[in-house]
């Protein structure tokens, strides 16, 4: 096994998300899994970095999803895709 | 409704990057009601800002954001006017109780001393509870709050929740709106705005990474995490605070309750009372006051007195009508402080007998017959025809200025004066906000970007601004082609055009002071200037004139210091000082030599530009030398008026020498009074204004509001709003529309630097008495004029030369001979070089490189004390200990201890036996050198040879900065590509043929009024030549043009009525044995020093690396 391999660990995933009529998520379907229900919304902040290199632009919304678990999504405010990555 | 109370401009300087006038416009478009501003511990935009609010109906709140000595943050807003008393005096203690004068900090307490009609919100992340909750948590935080509610009472002490989507906020505001409900405090929502518009997050991000001096990388800890910090239409906030609604309606009423103050109107200035206000009513003072001075200088019989009667009553009305009488009388007052100056300064010398005046008035207070009587003015203005307009008129919107110049160290005890007599807590500076230029900009955006350091500097060196901004320039320069698309460079050049005409930092106005009755730190901040014991306020000149406060100019001219010096150096040489006020102002030589040119050195006129412009207009008297002063200069040029007027006054000497009567042409006959004088076209200030009133009918208001508008920093656009009045006016006195336009081109064309014609009378007559202490006493005034550089347009490297060019020889520094500073020898010695000169001037010590004024001080004490110095040793032995062997070794390199009868190189290397080098001195050094003196040095007697011609030079210009005794060319004359053709040679070729010049670069202009054309001063050995260099030409060989010091330019000789150009084709560094093109050889080489070509490039090599440094502007 290779051991001298940097991976990167808690990559955003692509997600498909619904939206309401102000943009907010209220349903989200990750990487085959079936569709979850967004039961609340928390804090929504913004990011926008890098503009000089790769700009980064994203719009995080944290969510509580059915499961009651906490995830926290983002926007490429960019290209329109949805992520999620693990708080 | 939403208003925006937490915002702030570029005036938070690093800290925002939109203009006040900016936000305040976007605030109106977003139908904002109200906008505070709140600049950090400042108030530098407030003015500005309420001003361009005004205009667009918006109610501007006036506010700063305070930072406190944990460095927390506290949002202070003025409800009453008691309240901006207390924000101005809280500030200016901010900024002057500080050990760093840029890092204002303020104690807490005071705040607390002094919050009536204040109203205080708790700030930003940053701000007061945030920073204590972070800290020290909820209960600390509660008492901390409690404690502000106690101290500012509850109505006056809001706590402030920010939503700009940064994490956390949800969390802060939430705990924050917990903590003011539980207290029963208010709450009020704020945008902490940095900037107008989102896409302008950018050049914030870079403004923050130049504040901390790093790259943006480097910076990732304190920039803003996002772009959400612009000024976002009000719906939207409300929208952002839908679950607090009183946030939003808070802001609403603090805006309401501020509108008990408004800048424009509450402010409280008054002026100073003048001396003796107690006994005589102001008007009945002045008018007492000019009728007993009026009674001397016009006495019954003299031929102006009835004109004079006539005009000082007119004015005397028109200054009671203003209620201006108190204010002459103080400027009277101060003038009277500058006269006590002026006798202390010169007391003892000699020129203290020579009616010396301690200052002259400059602009426009000049034309006024009451400065003249008062004193504050030395130009007759009926003798001389001034027109009173511009300076005291009907319907007067503000106070006129005055400005007085004075000679430097007059003008520095006068400012310490005035502070004594007013008391400190009234008196202030102004201050000036110096804008980013395209050369800062380039190097601070580049750092920022992280572009490479070798490229930045490259671009910030050779780029010049253009009107397609710096993504044009970039295309031009060579090598950087296609960058302006290439990454990170796209971002500098457009963040380059968003920086243009932001504040950079505050600096000192040249001479502004204000004076105030009603404690200045009332009125607006003060805070130290970079100059030690220097306070200024933070307003600069525009705000000052918004604020109508009365503008003192108090300018140091050092011509004028120069001038008191010459007068000090003849009375020592001929036992009485001459009395310039009463020299031959028509004196035919004089005139002469002014009209052939040679007038390098002199006060205004000796330009390169000027030079060129005397051969052709001729002055003949002081009137001419007024027009002289002002021709050259953007408004007269811009307006297209030095092309006619130069062809008109030719055409007037020709009909004046066949006798025929002389009309110049004017654009329509109701300008014959106004421009009659000038030729027809308008070359003054005044003449501006008596065009308007003349041609369009303006009346004196709105030739005033004109005159306003000339004098701002956005001229060109102000005074282009009054176009429809104008053609309206003229077209009413049936002017066609046709003739109006081209008239008012060249009003318009004022909104560039012009001068007044007072001033310019003024600045000829001291021109004029520069050139006659010239001709008449011209060791003096060159001996005068190295003291007291820098000044003027050449180095003293050109001026040394000069001076040679008129029998007054330069002396190189000598240790037994020379004075701290430059010294007059009379009569002339007779010199080793056989070389011919009726007069000298010996070079002080205080001219070497790392002697300071105080080591040349002592160490000509020692020799006044116990006699010359007779050898190194000796000379090592009583030097003052601060004189460092190096500063002994560049004293010898120029000769300076030749005299002690051993070669240069031999002296140095007694200077090394001596002082060891200091890696080889430890701690016994001076045991050592005590030792070697009882002995003698076994190796002191060793013999070496002297320094060559160009070893001299070399040193001359490494040590001094210039070279009295020789020029580059003169040396290398024989090694020249066979071409070159010398300076005093060009005037015996023909007109178009083509020349190869080569000199030093004395100076290089890109005057912004010359389309991209290029002026190059070359100077060789026998004079200057003039290069003018095509756009074209300019950008094939920019790199030599612009940087080098020594130039080889070939191109077409031009020649014009006693004028003599080189119209360049191509350039290149001077390169000895290498031709640029293949030149006839015609004139046989002249004899030089160095033949060898290989020694030569050497010499070359090493001129370039001590080349004194041209003066360059833009």
């Amino acid at each position: 096994m290779k051991t001298d391999r940097l991976i990167g660990i808690n990559e955003p995933q692509r997600v498909e998300v619904e939206l309401d009529e102000k943009g907010l998520p209220v349903g989200m379907r990750d990487a085959g899994y079936k569709i979850r229900a967004v039961e609340d919304i928390g804090e929504i902040w913004r990011i926008d970095d890098e503009w000089w290199r790769v700009p980064i632009h994203r719009r995080y919304v944290e969510v509580i999803i059915e499961s009651g678990r906490r995830v926290v999504l983002f926007e490429d405010v960019i290209t329109g895709e949805w992520y999620v990555q693990k708080p | 409704m939403y208003t925006e109370l937490h915002c702030h401009s570029a005036f938070s300087f690093l800290d925002g990057a939109s203009l006040p006038e900016q936000l305040a416009l976007t605030a109106s478009q977003l139908g904002y009601p109200a906008l505070a501003l709140t600049d950090h511990d400042g108030l530098y935009g407030s003015m500005a800002f309420a001003h361009a609010a005004q205009k667009l109906g918006l109610q501007a709140i006036t506010g700063a954001e305070l930072t406190l000595l944990d460095d927390s943050h506290v949002t202070v807003l003025a409800e009453t006017p008691e309240g901006y008393a207390n924000l101005c005096r809280l500030i200016t203690e901010a900024h002057l109780g500080r050990d760093d004068r840029r890092d204002p900090r303020l104690d807490f307490a005071s705040l607390e001393a002094r919050h009536a009609g204040l109203l205080v919100l708790s700030g930003c992340r940053k701000g007061l509870l945030p920073a204590v909750l972070r800290r020290d948590g909820p209960a600390a935080a509660r008492r901390c709050a409690e404690r502000c509610r106690a101290v500012f009472g509850k109505e006056n002490f809001f706590i402030e929740l920010q939503r700009n989507y940064v994490r956390g906020d949800r969390a802060l505001t939430l705990a924050l709106k917990d903590l003011a409900d539980s207290l029963q405090l208010g709450v009020v929502a704020s945008g902490n705005v940095h900037y107008h518009k989102r896409e302008r997050h950018r050049l914030h991000d870079v403004l923050v990474a130049i504040r901390h001096r790093t790259t943006l990388d480097g910076c990732h800890n304190v920039r803003h995490a996002n772009s959400e910090f612009f000024l976002r239409p009000p719906h939207e906030v409300e929208e952002l605070f839908r679950d607090c609604p009183d946030a939003v309606a808070n802001t609403a009423v603090i805006a309401e309750r501020c509108r008990a103050f408004d800048l424009t109107r509450d402010l409280g200035y008054t002026f100073p009372d003048f001396r003796g206000a107690d006994l005589t009513p102001a008007p009945r003072a002045l008018a007492e006051l000019c009728r007993a001075k009026l009674e001397q200088l016009y006495p019954s019989g003299s031929p102006h007195r009835n004109d004079a009667v006539r005009r000082l009553e007119q004015e005397l009305t028109l200054i009671e009508h203003h209620r201006l009488s108190g204010f002459f009388l103080v400027y009277h007052d101060l003038f009277d402080l500058a006269r006590e100056v002026a006798a202390d300064v010169r007391r003892g010398s000699r020129r203290a007998h020579a009616n010396l005046l301690p200052g002259r008035g400059r602009g426009s207070s000049v034309s006024s017959i009451v400065c003249y009587l008062l004193g504050l003015s030395h130009i007759d203005p009926i003798a001389n025809g001034l027109f009173l307009g511009r300076f005291l008129n009907d319907t007067l919107a503000s106070v006129p200025d005055i400005d007085l110049d004075f000679p430097r160290e007059i003008r520095e005890e006068l400012i310490r004066r005035v502070y004594k007599r007013y008391g400190d807590e009234h008196v202030g500076l102004v201050c000036s906000f110096p804008t980013y230029r395209l050369r800062s900009t380039v190097r601070e955006i580049g750092k920022a970007l992280d572009l490479p350091p070798g490229e930045i500097e490259q671009v910030a060196k050779l780029a010049d601004r253009r009107s397609g901004g710096l993504a044009d320039e970039l295309e031009q320069l060579p090598g950087f082609a296609g960058r302006s698309t290439a990454p990170l460079w796209k971002e500098l050049c457009e963040l380059a055009e968003e920086i243009a005409g932001l504040p950079r930092h505050i600096s000192q106005h040249v001479g502004g002071m204000v004076i105030s009755s009603r404690p200045l730190v009332e009125i607006v901040p003060l805070e130290r200037a970079a100059m030690e014991d220097r306070v200024v306020c933070q307003w600069d000149k525009d705000s000052c004139d918004d604020a109508r406060f009365i503008k003192i100019d108090f300018l140091a001219l050092g011509m004028l210091s120069l001038v008191e010096e010459c007068v000090e150096l003849v009375a020592a040489r001929a036992g009485t000082p001459p009395d310039l006020s009463r020299i031959d102002f028509a004196d035919p030589a004089v005139y002469d030599r002014i009209c052939r040119g040679d007038t390098v050195g002199l006060f205004q006129i000796e330009s390169r530009a000027q030079i060129q412009m005397l051969r052709r207009t001729r002055p003949r008297n002081l009137e001419d030398l007024a027009v002289e002063v002002a021709i050259v200069r953007p408004g007269p040029i811009v307006g297209g008026a030095v092309n006619p007027y130069v062809r008109r006054r030719e055409d007037q000497r020709r009909a004046r020498e066949a006798g025929r009567a002389y009309e110049p042409p004017l654009d329509h006959p109701l300008l014959r009074e106004a421009l009659a004088e000038t030729l027809g076209v308008i070359l003054y200030q005044d003449q501006v204004l008596q065009v308007c009133q003349a041609l369009a009918g303006f009346t004196a208001g709105q030739a005033e509001a004109l005159r306003r508008a000339m004098s701002r920093r956005r001229s060109r656009e102000l005074m282009a709003e009054f176009w429809e009045e104008f053609r309206d006016g003229a077209a009413a006195r049936g002017v066609p529309q046709a003739t109006a336009e081209r008239v008012f081109t060249q009003v318009i064309a004022f909104s560039e630097f012009g001068f007044p014609k007072s001033h310019a009378a003024a600045f000829g007559l001291l021109a004029y008495q520069s050139a006659w202490l010239r001709h008449y006493h011209p060791a003096e005034y060159y001996c005068a004029l190295f003291n007291n550089q820098p000044m003027g347009f050449y180095s003293l490297d050109a001026l040394g030369r000069d001076a040679k060019r008129n029998g007054v020889v330069i002396l190189l520094p000598d240790v037994n001979a020379s004075d701290v500073w430059c010294t007059v020898l009379t009569p002339c010695p007779p010199l080793p070089s056989g070389e011919g000169g009726r007069y000298a001037v010996r070079v002080g010590l205080g001219f070497v490189r790392d002697w300071s004024e105080e080591t040349a001080t002592e160490l000509v004490l020692e020799r006044e004390r116990r006699g010359p110095f007779t050898s190194v040793g000796d000379l090592v032995r009583r030097a003052p200990p601060q004189l460092k062997r190096t500063a002994i070794e560049r004293l010898v390199w120029v000769g300076g201890c030749d005299g002690f009868g051993l070669t240069r190189r031999e002296l140095l290397w007694q200077v090394g036996l001596w002082l060891p080098p200091q890696a080889a001195r430890d701690s016994d050094a001076r045991v050592r050198r005590q030792l070697e003196l009882a002995l003698n040095h076994p190796h002191e007697g060793l013999r070496f040879g002297g320094l060559a011609a160009d070893e001299r030079l070399l040193a001359e210009y490494a040590v001094l900065g210039f070279a009295p005794c020789g020029h580059p060319l003169s040396l290398l004359r024989g090694a020249l590509p066979p071409g070159v053709v010398q300076s005093d040679a060009l005037s015996r070729r023909e007109h178009a043929t083509m020349v190869e010049v080569a000199g030093l670069v004395v100076a290089r202009q890109r005057p912004e009024t010359a389309k991209g054309f290029i002026f190059v001063l070359l100077e060789d050995e026998a004079g200057m030549v003039n290069v003018i260099v095509r756009p074209d030409v300019y950008e094939r060989y920019r790199a030599a043009i612009r940087s080098e010091p020594l130039l080889l330019v070939r191109g077409k000789l031009a020649k014009d009525d006693g004028t003599v150009n080189v119209i360049a084709e191509e350039a290149a560094r001077l390169h000895c044995g290498l031709r640029i093109s293949d030149c006839r050889l015609e004139d046989p080489p002249v004899e030089s020093a160095i033949h060898n070509p290989q020694s030569a490039m050497a010499f070359l090599k090493s001129m370039r690396r001590v080349a004194p440094e041209s003066k360059d502007w833009g």
